[in-house]
């Protein structure tokens, strides 16, 4: 066991909740309940992000345009991974939710299990 | 009980895992660099450059900007192609090919224009001031902390706001669902050709056409506040559309 | 020249934005061209990586990595650009009349566009040297492909679709955790860099267990989205529900891009010894011998045609995730020609099987199938190749993948045991399945009435498909030695 555990609450926070939603998403039987966990999960990952990209006392990388130091500012890659992400995580969430609505317009059930023993039940 | 266990083992087993996921994350987090310490790994030279360097080379103030527009463009060209696939899929999956114009129309009462008065009124000072404010962030994405998908996502709001006050029909009046989707794809053709052509100088060392001004101005940065442009609109659009497909999808 | 990888990449997008307004003829023509180019540039490039016997880097934009992002190509990367360039054209053309009779009038111009899509996010795989780009078009590549699944109608390939879409996602949330912990760890995102941070973390020893339990992470995700055993539940029944082009398309292309990253990340970012010291290869050694052996027996099990194929790929993976196990250059050339191989057979497979249903009433079940191949004489040639060759019978391609990866094996002392007795296996279950198909398609049926026997999909494109499937098997088969040293090239420069 390391030594930063406590030190490195943001990351542990974000643990925490990445398994939250993790969970959620495999265990939860109602197909938007598990979407609603992935969307969880991605947003803890990118609270992870974030805080490997903080600096103790730096500011916002909107560098004067004067003389500007690396050394006063914070870094700025994961904010830029960050945004990325959550356009990839909506779009991802939106493109789910647009089935789960012709799912449930078919079968008229949001349970997985259901929908998969239903249709089944077709012919391919 | 053993019968449940068996039923469920599936479900079981997946709790386990999560269970080991959360604990081996943990003490791979109780190893990991410190919070804020600026010896850590990721402040090395690459950062250091961005920061340094990032309003000579890109023009932009806003280094995240001139991150994600300039230094990583291809990147961020990715995560708008990840949105048109994804408008397109939930257009394709949702619309209803019987009705073609049904999207402009409204087809059930809570569309239809809401007597209102209270949020009629409002809207009449809100919906101006969050379209202004959301053009100011898309615009001075290099500048000032915002760009082009925040920019979007508040403009997409108003879009919202105001199908949802005036109605479908009348919003439609003014930008009809074609509109929209031609947006689209006109801007992530002027995305590619323009990230296209700065790739191309780049690779090939041709010194590109495209001034970058002096850093502080909103005429400057090069490329990055058309994109900022391209990509805000992307962004609005495809906020309003998913919000028209996903209340049109409610009729029976 | 170094542009065409650029070039490869951008232009099926603009094609697949074009694709958007147009009706399904034109698309159909654009979807065409477009990859009829990207052969020909995929080509291109390869001729010169060979000649030049090295690979280049192409900086996207105007600053070279570590601080701009960039590709590389060099000849296994444009060689398997190839492959998915041309296994893409021929499966639209041998899928286009199933596109046209199964999909919606107005859903085939997005159908094509996704396939574009998809063609371009492949290609990006291919020739990255980003991580975080490789992640950004691995989503992409997830919900073009649950689209693909998803656009037939019905209840079945939706549900097929969302069962798929979720592990994707399961997948994918555990790669971008990865990516995270790499990033803290190493503070880069482009290979380069990111190779000289790992080997000197993995000599140093500072942060053992994060690297060890990232790179576990990483590769759990990427095993998911490739249904390598366990995590291949979701695979029969997405690639059995979906239209015959999307099905040889995802099984042929789509499952392996995966594996082809994992290949690229052992030997651009951790380096074989690293891998080896991290234990990881021997967890895709097991659990790849145990998909052969789980997908053969439920390929015996299956009614369906295309439901035998899709448990025949698990199988597939499996074997390929053997021949990554073993870690050594070898083993890997070993599982690129398999992955080439399995992307051309399987392909073939999928659109033989829709023609031998199509002279059958569009029935996929084996009892309707018996006679099929005397109907269909291309189709059942074809079919009785690709059963052959993927079962491992000689001269075609699946024997001398087999032959690669026992040589390969014979080096390492107890990885060989396993993988001499894991190729047996493979060979023997696989026939056990093949085998009984081709001899019921074989078989002489009188039973079956007039009104049932079709022409069979007798246009041109579909005939032009899968003669080119037969020619690009049988080249595999007969030219296997100068395919591997190609391969064997391409991974000198790999690294």
């Amino acid at each position: 066991m390391g030594g930063n555990l406590l030190s490195n609450y943001h990351e542990v926070v974000s643990i925490i909740l990445f398994g939250i939603g993790f969970a959620a998403l495999l265990l939860s039987r109602n197909l938007v309940k598990k979407f609603i966990g992935l969307n969880i999960a991605d947003t803890a990952v990118y609270l992870f992000l974030a805080s490997k990209g903080y600096v103790l006392g730096r500011a916002a990388p909107i560098v004067s345009v004067g003389g500007h130091n690396a050394a006063d500012y914070i870094n700025p890659i994961p904010t830029g991974l960050i945004l990325t992400g959550i356009v990839i995580s909506v779009s991802v969430t939106a493109f789910a939710f647009a089935l789960i609505v012709k799912l449930y317009n078919r079968y008229k059930t949001l349970d997985l299990d259901e929908i998969i023993a239903l249709s089944l039940l077709e012919k391919p | 009980m053993n019968s449940w266990f068996a039923k469920n083992l599936f479900r079981v087993l997946c709790a386990f895992i999560c269970i080991c996921i959360v604990a081996i994350l943990l003490i791979t987090v109780s190893w990991l660099p410190a919070f804020g310490d600026p010896d850590s790994p990721t402040n090395n030279e690459v950062s250091a450059k961005y920061l340094e360097d990032g309003v000579e080379d890109t023009g932009a103030v806003n280094i995240v900007a001139g991150m994600i527009l300039d230094y990583r463009a291809f990147d961020t060209f990715g995560e708008t192609c990840v949105l048109f696939v994804a408008v397109c899929a939930i257009v394709a999956l949702m619309q209803d090919d019987r009705k073609p114009h049904a999207m402009d129309k409204p087809s059930y009462a809570s569309e239809r224009p809401r007597q209102d008065a209270i949020l009629r009124t409002t809207s009449l000072v809100q919906i101006p001031m969050i379209m202004i404010f959301g053009f100011y962030v898309i615009l001075n994405g290099h500048l000032s902390p915002g760009g082009g998908f925040s920019g979007g996502a508040i403009l997409g709001s108003a879009l919202i706001l105001h199908a949802n006050v005036y109605g479908v029909e009348h919003a439609s009046r003014f930008l009809s669902f074609k509109v929209y989707r031609r947006t689209v794809s006109v801007c992530l053709i002027f995305y590619a050709l323009a990230k296209g052509y700065s790739i191309y100088t780049g690779a090939n060392h041709i010194r590109s056409v495209i001034p970058l001004g002096t850093p502080g101005k909103l005429l400057s940065a090069g490329l990055i506040m058309p994109l900022n442009i391209a990509v805000g609109l992307v962004v609005a659009c495809t906020v309003y559309i998913i919000y028209i497909l996903f209340s049109k999808g409610d009729e029976e | 020249m170094q542009n065409f990888p650029f070039i490869s990449i951008f232009l099926p997008i603009l094609c697949a934005v074009a694709c958007m307004p147009l009706r399904a003829q034109a698309s159909k023509h654009i979807t065409y061209g477009c990859h009829i180019a990207l052969t020909l540039l995929s080509a291109a490039v390869l001729a010169f990586t060979l000649r030049t016997g090295e690979s280049f880097t192409y900086a996207m934009g105007h600053f070279p990595a570590p601080f701009g992002n960039e590709i590389r190509a060099g000849a296994l990367e444009a060689f398997m650009a190839l492959l998915f360039c041309l296994v893409s054209l021929l499966s639209i053309a041998g899928g286009q009349r199933d596109i046209f009779r199964e999909l919606e009038e107005n859903r085939i111009n997005v159908f094509l566009l996704m396939m574009n899509m998809l063609t371009s996010a492949l290609l990006v795989m291919v020739y990255t040297n980003d991580l975080f780009t490789a992640y950004i078009f691995i989503e992409i590549i997830t919900i073009s492909a649950c689209y693909i699944v998803a656009a037939r109608p019905g209840g079945r390939p939706a549900a097929a679709s969302i069962v798929y879409l979720i592990m994707s996602l399961v997948g994918s949330c555990l790669i971008l955790i990865s990516i995270a912990l790499l990033y803290g760890v190493t503070g880069h995102l482009l290979m380069p860099g990111l190779r000289q941070s790992v080997r000197a973390l993995a000599a140093s020893g500072d942060y053992r267990v994060p690297l060890f339990v990232l790179t576990g992470l990483m590769t759990a995700g990427l095993a998911i989205k490739t249904a390598l055993f366990p995590f291949h539940s979701w695979l029969p029944n997405a690639h059995a529900s979906a239209t015959t082009a999307a099905s040889a398309v995802l099984s042929g292309l789509i499952i392996k891009c995966y594996l082809f990253l994992l290949i690229k990340l052992a030997f651009r970012t951790y380096g074989l010894d690293v891998i080896g010291e991290l234990q990881i290869a021997n967890l895709m050694l097991v659990f790849g011998a145990l998909g052969i052996i789980y997908g053969s027996l439920m390929a015996r099990r299956q009614r369906d045609i295309k439901q035998m194929l899709s448990y025949s790929s698990v199988a597939q993976i499996g074997f390929i995730s053997v021949a990554i196990g073993l870690n050594t250059e070898a083993g890997m050339a070993a599982a690129c020609f398999h992955i080439a191989a399995h992307a051309v057979g399987k392909a073939m497979l999928f659109v033989a099987a829709s023609g031998l249903s199509a002279a059958s009433g569009n029935a996929k079940d084996f009892d309707a199938l018996r006679g099929a191949a005397r109907r269909d004489p291309l189709s059942g040639a074809a079919f009785i190749i690709g059963g052959l060759a993927i079962s491992g019978i000689p001269p075609f391609f699946g024997f001398f993948s087999k032959m690669y990866l026992t040589f390969a094996a014979v080096d390492t002392p107890i990885a060989g045991i396993v993988i001499f007795l894991a190729v047996v296996v493979s060979t023997v279950l696989s026939a056990m399945y093949y085998f009984p198909a081709i001899l019921c398609i074989l078989e002489k049926s009188d039973k079956v009435p007039e009104d049932h026997i079709e022409k069979g999909a007798s246009s041109l494109a579909y005939r032009a498909a899968v003669g080119a499937f037969i020619a690009a098997s049988l080249f595999l088969g007969f030219f296997s030695r100068l395919v591997i040293s190609v391969i064997e090239k391409g991974l000198a420069v790999f690294g």
